[in-house]
């Protein structure tokens, strides 16, 4: 049940992240000049979370229907290690970096 | 072994590179940096998508949870950043499409490159699109008037096949035609031939109808004789049944003949009874004229016993005449049964004889069938 529940969340996360990916990259036009490096680094972060969503909503449809993907379960602690370790670091890392781009300016 | 301790370490690091993150934007928000966005909640925003992986680095929570704030944070978050930026957004896209309508009275002005960009480019893009739909559509009915004159220009081929095949046919049926005449007139002809054999036919017909006559009196004969033959069988049948019913006779008369004969043995053992009584009776007389003389007192016993004696011999004599009489009556019933019993024989021979006959008569009508 709770697998089903993290499967809907991880796929609306994702969609909803790729909007706001969208309407980010679009309205980059109305800030200034000076602060756009930053909010690259940010949206790249962004970017970062939502990769780290669709491989989670992945792993959890996997999970979800083992009986149609039986051969990648073997795969799913490599999910694991991707969306968590590298992934997540790198979307936090990208933050802290955003931010020391900020105090650049 | 060093990405094992980075993984049990990677959430804890995260969440301390978030707390980190968070500090560092308070901090830049007191400095003012807030003055250089045009909106900065959304940074703000963006920034606070770190904030449920601050929460799912707190120790003492189960898996199932941290994946729920994790994924219930995200969602949240990432849904009100959508909300307030999409808004933010349109509202300064409105206000630039509203000052750029404004410059289009105005086509030297700076920012009229802008304006070519903002509202000319995207009218030339729709108009492109417009033309290539245009296009497109074009080619499509000119693909469609293509397979239209192609399809008419091979249903004009097949029905001059079609008419070439019927002038076929048509030559067929004339030849067929021709034909036909011929064989009528052969028809004719022979019409002549049956109509010739047939007047030989009706001169037979006088010789067939004599024929028939004949046929047709053989015909009644055998009638005759069937009817004979049935009358026949009929006296076999009736005779059959009343041999049957004299054969029952016969068998009740032995019956009662059985019965006579052991009437008859009961008599002669009563006789014999009677005989053995009247031998002792004559030995008792004996006995009584020789104590006659040395008795005088039993005379009136022997009178007595007499009188019995006499009853008897009546009762014996009575018996015997019935039995004479029933003898009789059963030689006369035995002469009788032979005089049946020849009878019989004598019909049984003249069945057997008419059986013969009939047979002989059947072979004859057969063979005259046959004939």
């Amino acid at each position: 049940m709770s697998n089903t529940a993290f499967l809907i969340l991880s796929l609306l996360g994702f969609i909803l992240l790729v909007y706001n990916l969208i309407i980010l990259i679009k309205r980059k036009e109305y800030e200034s000049n000076r602060i756009l490096n930053g909010y690259n680094v940010l949206i790249f972060g962004v970017f970062l979370l939502a990769l780290t969503f669709f491989i989670k909503f992945i792993k959890y449809l996997i999970i979800e229907f083992s009986g149609y993907f039986g051969l990648l379960n073997e795969f799913l602690s490599f999910f694991d290690l991707i969306s968590n370790v590298f992934l997540l670091t790198l979307f936090s890392i990208s933050f802290l970096v955003g931010v020391f781009i900020f105090k650049e300016i | 072994m060093a990405v094992e301790l980075f993984l049990s370490l990677q959430k804890y690091l995260v969440s301390v590179i978030f707390i980190i993150v968070a500090f560092y934007w308070e901090k830049l928000k007191k400095e003012g940096i807030n003055e250089l966005f045009r909106k900065p909640i959304i940074i703000s925003l963006i920034l606070f998508l770190g904030f449920p992986y601050i929460v799912i680095g707190l120790p003492n929570l189960s898996e199932n949870i941290r994946t729920y704030i994790e994924l219930i944070g995200v969602l949240a978050i990432s849904g009100i950043l959508f909300l307030i930026s999409i808004r933010d957004f349109k509202l300064r896209d409105n206000k630039r499409y509203a000052e750029l309508i404004e410059l289009k009275e105005q086509p030297k002005h700076p920012i009229a490159l802008e304006f070519a960009r903002k509202i000319v480019d995207p009218e030339l893009k729709k108009l492109d699109k417009r033309e290539r739909e245009l296009v497109k559509y074009e080619k499509n009915i000119t693909k469609q008037l293509n397979e239209r004159e192609e399809e008419i220009v091979r249903n004009e081929e097949e029905q001059n096949r079609r008419i070439e095949e019927l002038k076929k046919k048509e030559e067929k049926i004339e030849l067929d035609i021709k034909e036909a005449k011929k064989t009528k007139k052969e028809i004719n002809e022979d019409k002549k031939v049956i109509e010739k054999e047939k007047e030989a036919i009706d001169d037979n017909k006088d010789e067939i109808e004599v024929e028939k006559t004949r046929v047709n009196k053989l015909r009644d004969k055998n009638k005759k004789i069937l009817k004979k033959i049935r009358k026949e069988k009929k006296d076999i049948i009736d005779e059959r049944k009343k041999i049957e019913n004299l054969s029952k006779e016969l068998k009740e008369l032995d019956n009662k003949k059985n019965e006579i004969n052991k009437e008859y043995g009961k008599l002669k053992k009563k006789e014999e009874k009677i005989k053995l009584k009247e031998k002792n009776l004559d030995d008792k007389e004996g006995k009584l004229r020789l104590r006659e003389d040395h008795v005088e007192d039993g005379k009136d016993e022997l009178a007595i016993e007499r009188n019995k004696l006499d009853k008897m011999t009546e009762e014996a004599e009575k018996s015997k005449e019935a039995y004479e009489r029933k003898r009789e009556e059963l030689l006369s019933e035995e002469t009788k049964l032979r005089e049946y019993r020849e009878k019989l024989k004598e019909r049984e021979k003249e069945l057997k004889m008419r059986r013969k006959q009939l047979e002989d008569d059947i072979a004859d009508f057969m063979r005259r069938k046959n004939e």
